[in-house]
């Protein structure tokens, strides 16, 4: 493989330093046909001083709502679009400059826009990533070989593209888009409409590439894709909010766990003192204490009281902390404007 | 596994390759367009009941226009107009319908919904020029539609006209073709640019073809319109798209106007490519491909 991209300070393969970038968009006022013809225009600011950086072989995910400006991030890094200010470099090079250059070294997959014919079979698809990408025959053999086999594409890389289902075109889209054994592959939305076999087949095939040396960034809005990533940063309407390692991001907001109790209804044990009441009703109770408090002997005896008919202690995960952080963050944003 | 020796080279074999480096650059970049090009054309070999409509509905457009015309001739009473007899007016209209072809790529419709869509990420993930890609993918897509329809209407309006057409003539009409289309292509370029600003270009774009197929002669020879027109016309790289190759192959204009009129396009040409491709690298930093 040609390596073209200077290797930067402490194997830093992407830095980006304070990037903004602001859309124009329109907005009707009003809701009737003439409405429609006076439109206000203004700015939505996607990015605002987005700074981080990812390490050669790393496997980073970007994870934020709908509209938070992670594409937008992918879109600055892959070249396509340009930052009001701030700088990125991707494998030392300027994406905007060096989009050409670049574009053998990085893959991209694209979940919205698929990078297949679709009136070719898939396979005709991968001949012209070979062609584009002068991967020697031997090599491509090799490597399409292992992907069909990884991805079980047997009976689907020699249809029409367009006759696959979501989930094939996903996987085929995946292969077309890393067939060079790019450095740095960029996935947004990979896993739309993947059905979860497929997904886990697909993880596989990511970590093994992770393994040999090849660089992850990952976009995505589903919570159970960022479980194989070992860095996360999140975002929200284009800031950034959280970056760190994916446990880090687990214990946010301490090491807690959920403890739903089922009791005799009308019994007066007095919950409150034990932890914080998520959730109540008659006979139920849902409570957050930290992991800790489990094994006291307080806790004990309280599961212990004949009252207490049956109890499940659970996790809350990345789902439960991820909500938390995304409400803590719109209720200050909320406080600030009402200030 | 090759050790480190057998990389090294002595300074002669480095001069060698110092020669042969920038020429395995360009096989590369051959490579990649053929690749471009062929997966156009491959997937353009999808459309067949398409490819026989089109060839249909070019005849008959044609066929229109002829008997408008032998109403003309036939009302005038006259063998010639404007120096055109009958049998050249017919090879006029099916050389028109076979040239049209070229009128139908749609790069800007291409640009409009990459630029509206986001698809245009599609194609900046792959290590070649944007516009070249676009160049390449409207000639694939064209490229069965000349086999099959542009080169057999060809031959029937010029065996209308009775017309043999010599090899100088010939390889003058591809030149001007190729001039024709490269004028072409960067006013479709321009107009497919407009969608960054406006998102809709329909509109626009069929004022080009209006002005196209009235300046360039689609509609009628460019010699039946008044000289003071015609001399503002021949000003300009419109002829080039229908008339002048038209006549080229038919025999009707001379070589001293033909050479003439490449040069117009040319002088044209050169300009207004290094405009739109300076307007492009403006433009394209507010490209802003939402959703997705």
């Amino acid at each position: 493989m040609r390596q073209i991209g200077v290797v930067m300070q402490d194997n830093v393969v992407i830095q980006v330093d304070n990037v903004n970038k602001r859309f124009k968009t329109y907005e009707t006022k009003g809701r009737g046909i003439v409405a429609s013809l006076f439109r206000k225009q203004y700015f939505k600011k996607a990015l605002t001083n987005v700074s981080f950086s990812v390490k050669g072989g790393e496997l980073a995910a970007l994870l934020g709502r709908n509209g938070s400006g992670k594409s937008t991030m992918i879109k600055i890094l892959m070249g396509i679009l340009f930052p009001d200010s701030g700088r990125a470099r991707v494998l030392g090079m300027d994406p905007w400059k060096d989009r050409i250059k670049l574009a053998s070294q990085i893959g991209v997959v694209l979940g919205a826009h698929s990078q297949l014919y679709w009136n070719l079979p898939a396979i005709d698809t991968f001949e012209f990533m070979r062609h584009i990408h002068h991967i020697p025959e031997s090599m491509f053999r090799k490597r399409l070989k292992y992907f069909v086999k990884a991805l079980n594409l047997e009976k689907v890389y020699k249809r029409q593209a367009r006759q696959l289902s979501l989930g094939e075109q996903m996987k085929c889209n995946f292969v077309a888009s890393v067939l060079h054994a790019p450095r740095i592959v960029f996935l947004d939305e990979p896993t739309i409409g993947v059905d979860l076999p497929s997904k886990l087949a697909l993880r596989k095939v990511i970590l093994e590439m992770q393994s040999q040396g090849t660089t992850f960034v990952l976009t995505t809005h589903i919570v159970e894709d960022i479980m194989i990533a070992q860095r996360v940063i999140i975002l929200d309407k284009g800031r950034k909010m959280f970056d760190g390692k994916r446990e880090e991001l687990e214990k946010l907001f301490g090491d807690k766990r959920h403890v739903d109790i089922f009791f005799t209804p009308g019994s007066r044990i007095n919950f409150s003192r034990f932890g914080r009441i998520l959730n109540s009703e008659n006979g139920f109770v849902r409570l957050e204490i930290e992991k800790e408090g489990i094994k006291s002997k307080k806790f004990m005896e309280l599961l212990g009281n004949d009252d207490i008919l049956d109890y499940k202690i659970t996790d809350p995960g990345m789902n439960y902390v991820l909500s938390k952080l995304f409400k803590s963050y719109d209720r200050r944003k909320a406080n600030k404007e009402m200030d | 596994m090759c050790s480190q020796n057998c990389l090294s080279h002595t300074t002669g074999e480095k001069q060698i390759r110092k020669w042969i480096e920038p020429m395995r650059t360009q096989f590369r970049k051959l490579e990649e367009y053929y690749a471009v090009f062929l997966a156009s054309l491959k997937s353009s070999m999808h459309y067949k009941t398409d490819i026989a409509l089109s060839l249909i509905f070019r005849i008959s457009t044609a066929l229109l226009l002829i008997f408008v015309w032998t109403v003309i001739f036939a009302s005038s009473g006259a063998n010639s107009l404007n120096g055109l007899t009958l049998p050249f007016v017919y090879a006029y209209f099916f050389l028109v319908a076979a040239m049209s072809l070229f009128i139908s790529s749609e790069v800007h419709i291409t640009m409009q919904d990459d630029i509206r869509e986001g698809t245009i990420a599609s194609s900046l993930v792959r290590p070649v020029n944007y516009i070249t890609q676009l160049v390449l993918n409207s000639f694939g897509d064209m490229f069965i539609f000349i086999i099959f329809i542009g080169i057999p209407i060809l031959i029937i309006g010029l065996l209308l006209a009775h017309v043999s057409v010599s090899p100088t003539t010939a390889l003058l009409f591809v030149g001007e073709i190729i001039l024709g289309n490269i004028f072409l292509f960067i006013l479709m370029f321009l107009i497919g640019m407009a969608a960054i600003y406006f998102t809709h270009i329909w509109g626009l774009s069929w004022v080009a073809y209006a002005v196209i197929g009235l300046l360039g002669g689609a509609v009628l020879p460019l010699n039946f319109y008044p000289s003071a027109v015609q001399n503002i016309i021949f000003l300009t790289p419109m002829p080039m798209v229908f008339y002048t190759p038209i006549s080229t192959l038919l025999g009707t204009i001379s070589m001293q106007s033909a050479a003439n009129s490449m040069i117009v396009t040319l002088l044209w040409i050169i300009p207004f490519a290094a405009l739109v491709s300076y307007l492009w690298n403006r433009a394209r930093k507010n490209i802003t491909s939402a959703g997705g």
